[in-house]
């Protein structure tokens, strides 16, 4: 039996070719960003254990937020007296307290040096070879004021030399220290492209820290001891205030928390892989289905001259398992190189990922093989069940295979359909889970509703095209198989879904900050960091307040708390900026009686945590203990503000000292050129800040949205490529299918070209109706993506006409090309062999 | 019998195959088929009466030798000359499968004028519909017609075009021997009363029996010939055929 499906497979090796390539591309997709995961996993595990290799045990305070998570999850400082305590203890060869501070490096020409998205930061530089991560790598280690180190990467990527004088803004101000040294990291010549500037110990202590406090204290125990000895003792006289952890833990900690926030990459990723497989089973079926009705006379004399209906549902089966175990292994080795492109991509965004090669884990391995192979399987399951429902007799005449009627089918798509978009609709609360599932729900249901659809919808969209023989045929060759329309044409649909809804929320988005950004902001100017994780220094805002331009400067911060069980971003801001320099919406309460102790809440979120004005709700900020606050006003959802926003005086509380933001207004009288000139000679010392008007803010953000969209949107081509091969397949599939047909009409006289065109008809029917339906489909998701963003202040629906029509003629191009190889087989076929084919 | 002949043939050879293999369909056939006349092509299996049929149809190209439709040699057309050919000057009825199944009866039998892009004269329409008895059944599919009837439906394509000349393969090869009859009853009428040409191959001596005239292939080569044949006639000229040494 094994011998008899090897050769049905070989004997199609172009119908193979076109389904498997859906399953290879999505397979590779998925080993790919698995790979990926794997690979920068096992890369920062090395770096991280090799960072602390020096490190027996560390004392360090608590999580400041109970509950909060992140690469940079912030602790309470250690307080200064402990670093004694800790040296007393017998066993003790070093202790050193660490200290870290921003530390923005500018380049020779006074512009920043940029670390795409890695932190830049000073420390102290740790001179005890018992303790210190640091080796010098050149020159010699900074041992006074005006000294720094660097470490080698930025060194060498910004153009610095031992004994270059460099230019500095820490948070405390501008420094310009001589360049003693440079230094690597343990055995890495970086930390993932991060900038290090460190200061000797005393130095670093006055810049970077707080008085009194340090991180952690990093301890090198004395040869022999026993670290868990070491870590008793250490604990009896140790206050509450403080725990300790082991150089390995800190190690597993860090890594860990490197690759949860990567994971998003991979999440990100993978739903891809999940949408091109999706769309590659569709694929299959319909390929499946084709190759099983064309074969209903060979399976018929199988089943008359015995085999059970078993039998010929597992040899279909069976045939299916071959082409995913195929798929799958092409699919591996493609991820492979999927795995090395998205390093490659990873890194052109800044990261320098240290060198190391590809982990491909037997998981990895395993995994794709079962995803490739069940789904081609599931895929194939209903055809193989059909196709064992061929009577022998069928052997005998020419029998049609026994189709289940449309009206099943429908019955099912219209629950289905009912179903998702109820699962739809309570997911607009913000479960992203329902979401998917009502996503998958509806296209599901939609495929299966959609051959009742596509006669109709194939007559309506041909008419136009019938004033020729060759339309007239394409046409009617449409209409002619509901279901084979459908399913080609609903694998066009899922992808092109996918991309109107992503145009549509974009399209919203940019709608959105077109006119809330005018509706919120007030002030004249707004200024920004460029660097996601940084800040303004905290001068800068006195500095731009002192000029006589300016009427008032008003800091924004924007950082992490806990707001009841809650954690999210808050935002703090003098009481006085509500009204000239940020215009909220009042809701409910007064919104511009914010003072200490007091908040003002967005409505969508108070809504959802049951808080209402004069309510209280207890806020907790990584530097200041859990404190209840009263709840004064509520605000309709507002771009420029967080969820929750608390006074100016709060602000001590944050991890980070500098704004997030500065609102600028400027003086009556005085021209905005004016204001600018005047705001930029303060600013162009900060290099990394962007400075905007309102329309310039407008613009940044609506940029930022068009970059996102062509990036996901490139991704989905992936399944609208998949897609697209498949209606290749269908109409390649069909040209077989009616050879005999095709024989007839060029005997009596369907000239090449008419056959090309009736082909090339027939498939840009069918890619439209997918185009149509996908969009259809696309703008209800987009409709419900956009009201479960509300809150996240995308508040305006803007469907993207023009887009959307530019997607059904780019559709109607996709079926002229898609056609070309079929219509051209179609057209050379061989008369006399179409016609003389029994 | 009139002086033109509809199409013909000189010294047609058609080998497939090289060397040891080699197979000659044709060895060497010349023949002409008058204009307004029923000719019938018959032979045993492998005698190369389809294939000569082809040839002479434009639907399959000569090895050596020459045939022509009228006055036009087939052998220098290429692709679009030879579709153009069929389209306008050659009719066909298969065994079977002679009809889109995606087109009603009365499409089918527009369908060479649609690709030509001409519209059919109402009136001979009308009266081609009415000599095939297809009045009532225009509108049905091919699925709906009874094998009888969708011959009579490719007859009726054949003629609506006045074509100059119809090829015909085994019309009745697939339908009961009552139908049969009717649909060689309508070809001799098509002959008598409209003048139209017909070629057709036929390994049935009663069918071959209503043409007026009868070719005979063996091998490849033209071996007798027959005219106003009975079915009587033809049965004894195939025995004795049989009965010559090859």
């Amino acid at each position: 039996m094994i011998h008899v499906i090897l050769r049905s497979l070989l004997a199609r090796k172009l119908r193979l070719l076109m389904s498997t390539s859906a399953i290879v591309l999505g397979v590779a997709f998925v080993a790919g960003s698995l790979t990926l995961t794997d690979t920068l996993g096992r890369v920062f595990d090395n770096l991280f254990v090799n960072l602390n290799a020096q490190t027996d045990l560390e004392v360090r305070g608590h999580v400041a937020i109970e509950g909060a998570t992140g690469p940079t999850v912030l602790r309470t400082p250690v307080q200064a007296r402990v670093l004694a305590t800790v040296a007393a203890v017998p066993g003790v060869r070093a202790v050193t307290g660490d200290v870290s501070g921003y530390a923005q490096i500018l380049r020779k020409d006074g512009t920043a040096y940029k670390t795409g998205g890695a932190p830049a930061g000073g420390v102290n530089y740790d001179a005890n070879a018992a303790t210190s991560s640091i080796s010098l790598r050149k020159g010699r280690a900074p041992t006074a004021a005006g000294e720094v180190a660097l470490d080698v990467t930025t060194a060498r990527k910004a153009g610095f030399q031992v004994g270059d004088h460099i230019t500095l803004l820490l948070a405390s101000g501008r420094q310009e220290p001589t360049i003693t040294g440079t230094f690597g990291l343990g055995k890495n010549d970086s930390l993932g492209g991060a900038s290090i500037v460190a200061f000797d110990q005393v130095t670093a202590e006055r810049l970077l820290g707080r008085p009194g406090e340090y991180d952690a204290l990093r301890i090198a125990a004395v040869d022999g001891t026993s670290i868990p000895d070491l870590r008793r003792r250490l604990t009896q006289v140790l206050p509450g205030s403080v725990e300790i952890a082991s150089g390995a833990q800190i190690a597993a900690e860090t890594s860990s928390a490197v690759k949860t926030g990567l994971s998003f990459f991979n999440t990100f990723l993978l739903v891809f892989a999940g949408v091109a497989l999706f769309v590659g089973a569709f694929l299959i079926f319909n390929t499946f289905t084709i190759l099983v009705a064309q074969r209903q006379r060979e399976l018929a004399v199988l089943r008359a001259l015995g085999a059970s209906r078993t039998q010929v549902t597992s040899s279909v089966l069976a045939e299916a398992v071959v082409i995913g175990l195929l798929a799958s292994g092409i699919g591996v080795g493609l991820g492979l190189l999927v795995a090395l492109g998205l390093r490659a991509l990873v890194g052109t965004f800044g990261a320098t990922l240290p060198p190391g090669p590809l982990v491909v884990s037997s998981q990895t391995v395993l995994l794709s093989f079962l995803v490739g192979v069940g789904i081609t399987g599931v895929a194939a399951l209903l055809p193989a069940r059909r196709a064992s429902a061929v009577r022998p007799i069928a052997a005998m005449r020419a029998a049609v295979l026994p189709q289940a009627g449309l009206r099943r089918g429908s019955a099912v798509g219209a629950v289905l359909l009912a179903a998702g978009i109820v699962l739809l609709v309570l997911g607009v609360g913000g479960r992203s889970a329902l979401l998917g599932v009502g996503c998958v729900l509806t296209f599901l249901a939609v495929a299966m509703l959609s051959p009742v659809l596509s006669t109709p919808a194939a007559r309506l969209l041909g008419a136009p095209l019938t004033r020729r023989i060759p339309g007239r045929l394409g046409r009617l060759n449409a209409m002619r198989n509901p279901r084979r329309t459908a399913t080609t044409a609903a694998a066009l649909m899922i992808g092109l879904a996918m991309v109107s809804a992503v145009s549509l929320v974009g399209a919203s988005a940019k709608a959105s900050f077109a006119t809330d950004v005018p509706a919120a902001l007030a002030a004249d100017l707004v200024i920004q960091q460029q660097a996601l994780d940084q800040g303004i220094p905290l001068g800068v805002v006195r500095q731009l307040a002192a000029l006589p331009e300016v009427a008032r400067a008003d800091g924004l911060h924007r950082g992490q708390a806990k707001v009841g069980t809650k954690l999210t971003n808050v935002t703090t801001l003098p009481a006085s900026a509500i009204g000239p320099a940020l215009i909220l919406k009042r809701v409910t309460g007064d919104v511009t009686a914010l003072a200490p102790g007091r908040l003002l809440v967005d409505q969508d979120e108070a809504t959802r945590q049951g808080l209402k004005v004069n309510g209280h709700v207890t806020v907790q900020l990584p530097r200041s203990a859990p404190r209840s606050y009263v709840v004064v006003g509520t605000f309709a959802p507002n771009l420029l503000a967080s969820k929750y926003l608390l006074d100016a005086t709060a602000a001590s509380g944050f991890a980070t000292r500098e704004d997030s933001t500065l609102l600028l207004t400027g003086r009556a009288g005085v021209s905005a050129t004016a204001l600018r000139h005047a705001v930029q000679a303060v600013t162009s010392t900060l290099p990394s800040l962007d400075l905007m008007d309102r329309k310039e803010l407008t613009k940044s953000a609506t940029g930022q949205i068009d970059t996102a969209m062509a990036f996901i949107n490139v991704l989905l081509l992936l399944s609208v490529a998949i897609a697209v091969l498949g209606i290749v397949n269908t109409l390649a599939l069909s040209v077989i299918d009616r050879t005999r047909e095709l024989g007839l009409l060029r005997a009596v006289g369907l000239s090449r070209g008419q056959t090309r065109r009736m082909i090339t008809t027939e498939s840009t029917i069918v890619a439209i109706f997918g185009a149509l339906l996908g969009i259809a489909v696309g703008v209800g998701f987009g409709i419900v993506l956009q009201r479960a963003l509300h809150d996240q202040g995308i508040t305006v629906l803007a469907i993207p006409y023009g887009r959307l029509a530019v997607f059904v003629l780019a559709a109607g191009v996709t079926g002229v090309l898609a056609a070309l190889l079929p219509a051209r087989r179609a057209a050379r076929l061989n008369v006399l062999q179409a016609v003389s084919t029994a | 019998m009139t002086i033109r002949p509809a199409a013909r043939c000189l010294d047609l050879v058609k080998t497939y195959g090289a060397g040891d293999t080699t197979v000659h369909a044709l060895a060497g056939v010349t023949v002409e088929f008058e204009a307004g006349a029923f000719t019938a092509i018959m032979g045993p299996s492998g005698s190369g009466k389809s294939t000569l049929m082809n040839v002479m149809a434009g639907l399959d190209g000569a090895t050596d030798g020459e045939a022509w439709i009228g006055e036009t040699p087939l052998s220098a057309m290429k692709d679009k000359g030879l579709t153009a050919l069929r389209r306008d000057k050659i009719g066909f009825i298969f065994q079977q499968f002679n009809l889109l199944p995606t087109l009603t009866a009365k499409e089918n039998i527009t369908l060479p004028m649609d690709i030509a892009g001409r519209k059919p004269d109402p009136e001979w329409f009308a009266q081609v519909v009415a000599a095939v008895g297809l009045g009532d059944r225009l509108s049905h599919r091919p699925d709906q017609l009874s094998g009888g009837q969708q011959q009579r439906v490719a007859v009726a394509r054949a003629l609506l075009s006045k074509r100059a000349i119809v090829f015909a393969d085994e019309p009745t090869g697939n339908i009961d021997s009552r139908a049969g009859a009717e649909v060689l009853g309508l070809l001799r009428q098509c002959v008598r009363d409209l003048e139209q040409t017909v070629v057709m191959v036929t390994h049935d001596p009663v069918a071959a029996s209503y043409a007026d005239r009868v070719i005979f292939l063996a091998d490849g080569r033209l071996v007798a010939e027959l005219s106003s044949p009975t079915a009587e006639s033809v049965l004894n000229e195939i025995k004795l055929l049989e009965g010559v040494p090859a």
